[in-house]
């Protein structure tokens, strides 16, 4: 019956990439009389339930907001248990999941992991690692994850960028930004389901589902929540679909024609971008070294000019050199180490 | 001078020995090392099935992956690709029977798909249906649009426990048309719209009011729209003795927060003052006001944090500030001096969306959206979110 569902759904559009709030597994816990601990297991298993369905519809990123830093203010018992789940199943998902296994998915932790306990980190670790080369799909576990300190992290790490001299302030631009994110390997948000009644964010994926991306509030609690009510969601958003498609390639029109198209083919094309970019741009720099010695006597101050004269006179130029300053500023520095780039299929 | 060349990280990332190889050495050799490094590269596929590539739609899926495969910088692009083909001629070959029958189920799942949508259509209308019986009753209860204060306030209520101080609004399209032209009559509605919500909210007692639209005001238009409001207040509140002042402003440039946030970091140096100077560091224009209402559109929110970086990163460059002292909290004081956190957003709008709202500020904002737009009055939508929001527990992570 759902297996039928699913392939009704796919004659029209399919999300790529998918937000979930799971919230109220305490509250359901309680509701059901069997305590909090219970409830968070309940809630792993729909967890995996969900992450099932989607894979099989399609889906191409799944991003889960497991753990906030908020979170940490619980009493200490509660955290503890969470901590423990946590490892257990990411140990679990990593090695023996039939479900990673069979549709190649890649794990990835967003979040700030250094305030976990080391043995937890280590099992971090070990589960992006082993994960690493699955590139069909991908689940984003926030844990513990704020959305403002994300955009802090990036913030940071772009100043730090130019405070370094790698970059230039007018490279920064908002794809930038969004590269330099968590979900830098991940395409934009379409659906964020939050459970449990609340009408807010809560922090979670802020950027990402601040515009074009279709927002849900449900009135369930998470372990309640199944394929038949993701189905009206799904159903929704594939009547707005379209709009949303425009909305973005709006966006994208009003970065300005220097910014590069936020295209697929874009990033596998990405690499050989590069090395071009960099031939070129060395031509040109030898043939403006060579004219502008011609031009003046002074062959010391040349080089000092350079970067002023080529941004006024050549527009290819610098436009080509800003985008390979900044692509390799993105790949190299590691400071992601639970996000490792890569290309979905 | 910038990066390792690109070239040099290809090879690091490739991570076979083959590659280190000078170029100059015998071709045998290195075609002997290809050689193994493709086998190996076969093995570690055979080991690992969640590479393996899944050959359903083969004449589709063939390309796209060959090529994802060079840009994950597989080490053996050629070889990859290789198995894939072999592998799709074994697979597909005798499953003719089965995607005869996923061809004829075709039309079935189309039928059935359109089938739900319909019935989703039917759902959806039926509760459209009972929002207008509703609304059709809504007179009797409280008025379309008031236009007295006094009202304003019979129908909130005077036992609301919690009400908003600051109250964020996400209008419709509006302006511009499509040959790009700014449409006169629609401009007209929406400043309507705001000066209507500026009488609500004032009436309710929020202080800040922040209204988002599609596109960026023009500076002759916010004139325009505060003699508006200052005329429409004078009508709202004509049986009171004192009339509220709304201030109309849009965002500064960012570049002015940072200064902000430098005065605020010497004041709490020299008084080590609580951190709450930062509300009364926002110019009020000469002007005391009761309401401060700002517009905001599209480029104030994504744009606006990359044009965050450039500024800090500019800071960082002429050694006013280091990267290490960006924090949440640093950036919480830079960007919330503008423009504090909204309590509530209402969405009016068909659908829910958050159209490029500043992403920082909606981090603990409860987000109304009413599914039925089109036949509810916006004063009604604006009681049941005000209601709304006096009723949620927010726990802040505990």
């Amino acid at each position: 019956m759902r297996a039928v569902a699913i392939k009704a759904l796919q004659c029209g559009s399919i999300p790529k990439h998918i937000g979930l709030i799971m919230d109220g597994n305490r509250r359901y816990g309680r509701k059901v009389h069997v305590g909090n601990g219970k409830g968070y297991y309940l809630g792993y298993e729909t967890l995996e339930e969900i992450l099932a369905v989607c894979m099989e519809m399609g889906v191409k990123v799944v991003t889960v907001y497991a753990f906030s830093i908020e979170n940490f203010k619980r009493p200490a018992d509660q955290v503890e248990t969470l901590m423990e789940l946590a490892k257990t199943k990411l140990a679990e998902l990593c090695e023996q999941s039939e479900l990673v296994r069979q549709y190649g998915i890649g794990i990835r932790v967003l979040g700030d992991t250094s305030l976990l306990p080391d043995d937890v980190r280590k099992v971090i670790r070990k589960a992006v690692d082993l994960t690493k080369k699955n590139n069909r799909a991908i689940l984003n576990m926030c844990f513990p994850y704020t959305s403002r300190e994300e955009l802090t992290m990036a913030t940071r790490s772009l100043v730090s960028g130019i405070e370094a001299h790698d970059l230039n302030p007018s490279d920064i631009s908002t794809s930038v930004l969004e590269e330099s994110l968590y979900t830098r390997s991940c395409p934009p948000m379409d659906i964020l389901i939050r459970t449990s009644g609340e009408i807010r964010l809560s922090d979670f994926m802020l950027w990402q589902s601040s515009r074009a991306c279709h927002v849900e509030f449900v009135d369930c609690f998470w372990p309640e929540f199944t394929f038949w009510k993701l189905l009206p969601i799904l159903l929704r958003y594939q009547l707005r679909a379209i709009s949303i498609a425009q909305s973005r390639r709006e966006y994208g029109r009003g970065e300005g024609a220097e910014e590069e198209e936020e295209d697929d083919s874009e990033a596998v094309l990405l690499n050989t971008d590069v090395i071009k970019a960099q031939e070129t741009s060395l031509e040109q720099e030898q043939g403006f070294v060579m004219m502008s010695q011609r031009n003046s006597s002074e062959s010391t101050l040349v080089t000092c000019e350079m970067d002023e004269t080529l941004e006024v006179e050549l527009p290819c130029g610098p436009m080509l050199e800003k985008k390979q300053r900044v692509s390799s500023f993105l790949h190299h520095r590691g400071h992601l180490p639970n996000c490792p780039i890569v290309h979905l299929q | 001078m910038p990066s390792p060349s690109p070239t040099t990280t290809l090879r690091r990332r490739g991570g076979s020995p083959s590659r280190d190889t000078p170029t100059n050495e015998l071709t045998v050799k290195q075609e002997q090392q290809s050689l193994k490094t493709s086998r190996t590269a076969a093995d570690l596929i055979a080991d690992h099935p969640a590479i393996k590539p899944v050959i359903l739609d083969s004449q589709e899926t063939e390309t796209p992956f060959s090529s994802s495969t060079q840009a994950t910088e597989e080490t053996s692009g050629t070889s990859f690709t290789r198995t894939t083909t072999t592998t799709t001629t074994t697979t597909s070959s005798p499953s003719i029977t089965s995607r005869i029958i996923h061809i004829l189920l075709k039309p079935f799942y189309f039928l059935l798909f359109v089938i739900l949508h319909l019935g989703h259509e039917l759902i959806i209308s039926a509760r459209t249906m009972k929002t207008l019986v509703q609304v059709f009753f809504l007179p009797h209860l409280f008025p379309v649009a008031p236009e007295l204060v006094r009202i304003v306030r019979k129908d909130v209520g005077e036992n609301m426990v919690k009400k908003p101080t600051h109250l964020a609004v996400i209008t419709e399209k509006s302006g511009i048309t499509l040959t790009g032209e700014v449409d006169e009559t629609e401009e007209n509605e929406w400043h309507a719209k705001v000066a209507q919500l500026a009488q609500w909210s004032s009436a309710v007692g929020i202080k800040t009011l922040s209204i988002m639209r599609n596109t960026p005001l023009d500076p002759e238009d916010l004139e325009a729209l505060q003699d508006r409001i200052d005329h429409t207040m004078k009508d709202f509140y004509k049986e009171e003795k004192r009339v509220p002042i709304a201030l109309v402003r849009t965002l500064r440039p960012v570049e002015e927060s940072l200064s902000l946030v430098f005065q605020q970091n010497n004041s709490n140096n020299n008084n080590n003052s609580q951190p709450t100077i930062q509300r009364d560091l926002r110019p009020h224009g000469g002007r005391a006001f009761d309401l401060d209402i700002v517009i905001l559109s599209p480029e104030d929110g994504h744009d606006r944090l990359a044009g965050n970086i450039r500024l800090l990163g500019k800071a960082a460059l002429r050694q006013q500030i280091t990267s290490d002292q960006i924090t949440t909290k640093f950036m919480d004081t830079q960007l919330s001096a503008d423009l504090s956190e909204p309590e509530l957003l209402i969405i009016l709008k068909d659908d829910l969306d958050l159209s490029s709202y500043p992403p920082w500020h909606i981090r603990l904002t409860e987000i109304f959206h009413h599914p039925d737009q089109a036949v509810i009055p916006v004063y009604t939508m604006f009681l049941q979110a005000l209601h709304r929001f006096a009723k949620c527990e927010q726990r802040f992570g505990k």
